[in-house]
């Protein structure tokens, strides 16, 4: 059922066996994985059924580091940031979960293996096919097409699939409307996660609204489910049992801030006769309700052997060039893109020149990069307020020169794998000299702010996402995530969702 | 990393090469192709006049965009500028590249495919340059300087 905080009378407590805190992708499916239990759950959303402009401005913060939108990468309201998902969907790699010794603080508790009949799960939650991330055949059967090998050993295709995209609450909203043993409660800020004396245990959950009213929830389990961002905030502001804020006994929580630096413009490659791309490798293609595309990934064994981080890259057709048009002397681009197009066509095409209408094309690169687990990265609390008088957060997200020079030798990797093709030209925009530009922009992914680890003294939450030290709070969301690899984390985060769901669904019983 | 191989999309001739002489005049009549006539077939029909790269200059067409990278390249090579240096580190390129139990080149269509083979080739093995930003391979950076020192001949 659906209730209003707003609506309660002044000081309601609410009680529940399971209370999430947070009703997006992440609190949404795990209450679901309650739905017609015996199980009461209280699902607490911050926001309203839609997006309200007073709430998303209690996500305001501070930048201390990189630039980076506080209020713009998340949204506060029911389904929480699905409402803007772009859909992307890919699992993982193996080697993401692995300890690298070039990568420090790598490695989780687990493998993949332990992930994937959650995966599984995960991908129909978000209307995608399971296991065929990396299915070549299945891709060149839907397509009717041969697809290009990838000689150097640097890369590989895996495919991308988009969500519809699942908009958890308009998905998902009814079902738990419906569901007698769930109550969804609006306008529900946590202010505090309240705990006994010895913090070992959570007594209960402080909720404000905006119009002044306080509420509590009282219940037996408990799951912060907030986003990345947010999930570190809650534990460092709930800190009146300790200072340093829940959990944050060995000052990790809001410490190892991720994110999936994107960088536009990091090359751009001529394409004299496109067909020998095959469409999928160049755009999105759909059949039968489903779409993907293919990434161009770097393949484990080269990962190992330069010690890099993972990455992920995507073209798409820019412009195209005319072969009756010369372009403008001025446009020192399309000079240097069709200089090329024509001092290489004899490697590029089988077309003769003549006969070619269009000169060639060029395809813009997308991509987004993992970047080191890093400490001196973090959410930590401004001195500012918001309007529930809670302190704002500060972010100082930041990158390394170990980052940046991995992106680099991946992009040249791409270059190398075109060049192989006998399909393109890359003009490289990346120097390995140089480091991260002032502006980077992420891909609104929050990861590793409460991250997850055997040890109480290397991570925030164990291999069960519980709170190291707290028997009854877990968190939910890439907030858990030790390393970020170069997939948009929604699967994932989903995936250890549903695999939480399974714990609690023993432990409650 | 295992060294990685071919891929067998597209079928080249292993090579042998046997006359320095022969080679490099299929060198000059390669490199100084316009882009407007398909290689292959130029090549089969270059051999009697390739030593001869002003004629070829007139009558392949216009090479200019390879002459430009050409030019940048030998700007950053200055010690290249020199048609007998660039088809000797061709030459010795294709060398290299050659299987032992090779067939002789004798046309120059089977050069050209060699050639096309051993740029690939550059672009498997990371035997590339960056040329004013461009990921090009090594082969050919230099057939594009051929080009261009003949272009300016």
């Amino acid at each position: 059922m659906f209730i209003d905080a707003l609506d309660l009378s002044e000081q309601t407590q609410l009680e529940a066996d399971l209370a999430i805190i947070g009703a997006g992708p992440a609190g949404i499916t795990l209450a679901r994985t309650f739905a017609g239990t015996p199980v009461k759950v209280c699902l607490l959303e911050a926001g309203a059924q839609a997006g309200e402009t007073e709430v998303q401005a209690l996500y305001s913060g501070e930048n201390v580091g990189i630039d980076y939108s506080l209020t713009a990468s998340r949204l506060r309201f029911f389904g929480g940031t699905s409402n803007h998902w772009g859909g992307f969907t890919r699992p993982l790699d193996p080697i993401d979960f692995e300890q690298r010794d070039w990568v420090p603080y790598s490695g989780w508790p687990f493998t993949i293996d332990e992930l994937q009949p959650y995966y599984t799960e995960a991908c129909q939650l978000v209307e995608v096919l399971p296991d065929r991330f990396d299915d070549i055949p299945f891709w060149e059967e839907v397509t009717g097409t041969t697809f290009p090998q990838f000689a150097t050993g640097r890369m590989r295709p895996q495919f991308v699939q988009y969500s519809p995209p699942t908009r958890f609450s308009k998905r998902y909203g009814s079902e738990l409307q419906q569901a007698d043993n769930i109550q969804v409660v609006f306008h529900a800020n946590v202010t505090h996660i309240t705990t006994a004396e010895s913090a070992r245990t959570v007594t209960g959950l402080e909720i404000s609204t905006l119009n002044g009213l306080k509420h509590r929830v009282k219940a037996r389990q408990y799951v912060l489910a907030t986003g990345g961002l947010e999930n570190a905030r809650m534990l460092l502001l709930s800190n009146r049992t300790n200072p340093a804020g829940l959990g944050n006994q060995h000052d990790l929580v809001g410490r190892f801030f991720m994110e999936h630096p994107h960088l536009g413009g990091c090359g751009e490659i001529v394409v004299a006769e496109l067909d020998r791309l095959p469409k999928m490798f160049r755009e999105r293609i759909k059949f039968d309700g489903y779409s993907a595309n293919v990434a161009y990934n770097p393949t484990a064994g080269f990962l190992r052997e330069q010690k890099l981080l993972n990455a992920t890259f995507m073209v798409g057709v820019a412009a195209k060039y005319r072969s009756d048009t010369p372009p403008d002397p001025g446009n020192e681009r399309a000079v240097k893109h069709t200089d090329m197009l024509k001092a290489a066509r004899r490697y590029l095409s089988d077309v003769e020149p003549q006969d070619a209408e269009i000169l060639g094309v060029w395809l813009g690169i997308g991509c987004a990069s993992e970047q080191v687990p890093n400490p001196a990265s973090r959410v930590s609390l401004s001195q500012e307020r918001d309007r529930l008088g809670l302190q704002k957060i500060r972010l100082d997200w930041r990158l390394t020169q170990q980052d940046w020079s991995s992106l680099v030798e991946h992009a040249h990797s791409l270059a190398l794998e075109f060049g192989a093709f006998e399909i393109g030209r890359m003009l490289l925009n990346l120097e390995d000299t140089a480091s991260w530009p002032d502006k980077v922009n992420g891909g609104n992914h929050h990861m590793g702010t409460t991250r997850m680890h055997d040890d109480p003294k290397q991570g925030v939450v164990d291999r069960n996402s519980r709170v190291h030290g707290v028997d009854n709070l877990y968190v939910a969301g890439s907030s858990v995530f030790p390393t970020s690899g170069a997939a948009n984390p929604t699967l994932t985060l989903l995936a250890l969702t549903l695999r939480l769901g399974a714990h609690l669904t023993k432990k409650l019983s | 990393m295992n060294k990685p191989t071919l891929p067998s999309t597209r079928v080249y001739p292993e090579i042998h090469i046997s006359r320095r002489r022969f080679v490099k005049s299929l060198l000059v009549t390669w490199a100084s192709a316009s882009s407007l006539t398909w290689p292959l077939a130029m090549a089969e029909r270059a051999p009697t006049s390739a030593d001869s790269p002003a004629w070829l200059l007139a009558t392949t067409g216009d090479p200019s965009a390879a002459s430009r990278l050409g030019q940048a390249y030998l700007a950053t090579r200055p010690d290249e500028h020199d048609v007998d240096l660039l088809t000797g580190l061709i030459e010795e390129r294709l060398s290299q590249s050659a299987g032992p139990n090779s067939a002789r080149l004798e046309r120059p269509a089977d050069i050209a495919k060699a050639l096309m083979r051993l740029v690939r080739t550059d672009y498997i093995q990371n035997n590339v340059i960056n040329l004013e930003g461009w990921v090009l391979s090594q082969t050919e950076a230099r057939l594009y300087a051929l080009s261009a020192v003949l272009h300016n001949a």
